[in-house]
């Protein structure tokens, strides 16, 4: 990060092929459609380009911090005036994530990303929806208990749960939370 | 938000939607002054918020399209105001230290292998002898810091007492070095993986001496996300059949 930060082009060149897929993966998840989650991206590495000496290594591996700045950048694309027309379909939508696929079965589970889908997959489905609501969509929690008809302490408390269930996850079998 | 049980309760009421960016403006203000004000709240919030982010890595993967990159590259390369140097033409380590300093680092390298897998071998020997190993040791490292590359290899399972490093130049072979490792079971062996996004490439077997293991990583590292080591069968497997036992994220 050192290197970027002092205007190394070729390093962020490195720097986006490293993580460059899994930014555009959340981008793709968070805005629903190609040419917005291309944006994002393009976005959030100019953001990482223009800030890399923000980077605090004691805080995370550089993959968080990017992913971080796509989501935050996400949120805020998603709660700006033109992105309210976000509908009561995209609820049901969210669900899908909680289904295996089979190229997922298949992938080593023991690999970061199978290991989270995998504590995903472990949700009660009424804590995962809170949770992909939130994340994914930039809903806040009285707008979540809005749109689900539910009490918002119904909903704090399922964010709570959900959040506390995949740390449990990883800590009952021994293994780092990916930082 | 309000001081004593009730802020407490308070606190405690917001802090996942707060992990989770769900609050609105106001309420993460009001969140965020309360825990300044209490800093030995933050442990609890790091902790919601580290299972948070890990959602970011749940989406089903898309290849992002390769226009994306060249715009990116373009504009970056404008700001920079230099021509675009990709990175596949020059390392980036070789970026930084040049093809001389290069070769000095993967030379040293290469000697601290040979003096960590000689004193894997003196484990049996006197303390002095493997003292000195020791100090070689920290030698090659200290002399070659900057060019060596560390990630940190952690142990989880069954060898969750297990640390050590994965250590690189950027050119040639990467080290494994590992201490606590619980012995190789009859008939199996520990086998390293270099994982990119996820899926795992083999990357050579290796047994511990007592409770330390050293090996080269027979894969390259460019582009790679993960160093992992597991336990296989004693010709090794093509894919990786158990648990995960060590480590490294190399981001």
């Amino acid at each position: 990060m050192a290197l970027v930060e002092g205007g190394d082009s070729g390093t962020f060149a490195g720097l986006y092929d490293r993580h460059g897929r899994a930014a555009y993966s959340l981008a793709y998840r968070m805005a629903g459609e190609r040419q917005a989650a291309e944006d994002l991206v393009h976005d959030a590495f100019l953001d990482v380009w223009r800030a890399a000496g923000s980077y605090k290594a004691e805080r995370g591996s550089v993959r968080t911090w990017v992913l971080s700045i796509v989501h935050n950048r996400g949120i805020d694309k998603l709660r700006s005036a033109a992105s309210r027309r976000r509908v009561q379909d995209r609820v049901e939508a969210t669900a899908s994530i909680s289904q295996p696929s089979e190229t997922f079965s298949e992938a080593w589970r023991n690999s970061q990303r199978s290991q989270v889908r995998k504590a995903l997959e472990d949700l009660p489905a009424e804590q995962l929806q809170v949770l992909e609501l939130a994340y994914f969509s930039g809903y806040t929690h009285t707008e979540i208990a809005d749109l689900l008809g539910l009490p918002l302490g119904t909903v704090k408390g399922r964010m709570r749960l959900g959040l506390k269930k995949i740390r449990a996850y990883f800590d009952a079998r021994g293994m780092v939370v990916p930082g | 938000m309000s001081g004593g049980d009730a802020g407490r309760d308070r606190f405690e009421d917001l802090a996942a939607a707060y992990a989770l960016g769900a609050l609105g403006d106001e309420e993460r203000r009001g969140f965020e002054a309360y825990l300044a004000e209490h800093p030995q709240l933050q442990a609890e919030v790091e902790e919601l918020g580290e299972a948070a982010r890990l959602l970011a890595l749940a989406p089903q993967e898309y290849e992002p399209p390769p226009d994306l990159r060249r715009n990116l590259l373009d504009r970056v390369g404008g700001e920079a105001g230099t021509a675009f140097a990709d990175h596949r033409q020059r390392s980036r380590l070789g970026a930084l230290i040049g093809p001389a300093g290069l070769g000095m680092a993967a030379a040293a390298l290469a000697v601290l292998v040979g003096l960590v897998v000689w004193n894997l071998s003196l484990q049996d020997s006197n303390e002095e002898l493997r003292a000195d190993v020791r100090e070689l040791q920290g030698e090659a490292l200290r002399a070659d810091a900057e060019e060596i590359r560390t990630y940190e290899l952690r142990g989880s399972g069954a060898a969750s007492g297990a640390h050590g490093q994965v250590m690189t130049t950027g050119e040639g072979p990467a080290v494994l070095v590992a201490q606590d490792l619980p012995p190789a079971p009859e008939g199996q062996v520990y086998e390293a993986w270099v994982l990119h996004d996820g899926v795992p490439q083999p990357a050579g077997l290796f047994e511990p001496t007592g409770e330390s293991a050293a090996a080269t990583i027979e894969a390259p590292l460019e582009g790679a996300d993960t160093v992992a080591v597991t336990l296989e069968p004693d010709e090794g497997s093509p894919m990786p059949t158990s648990d995960v036992l060590l480590t490294a994220p190399l981001a």
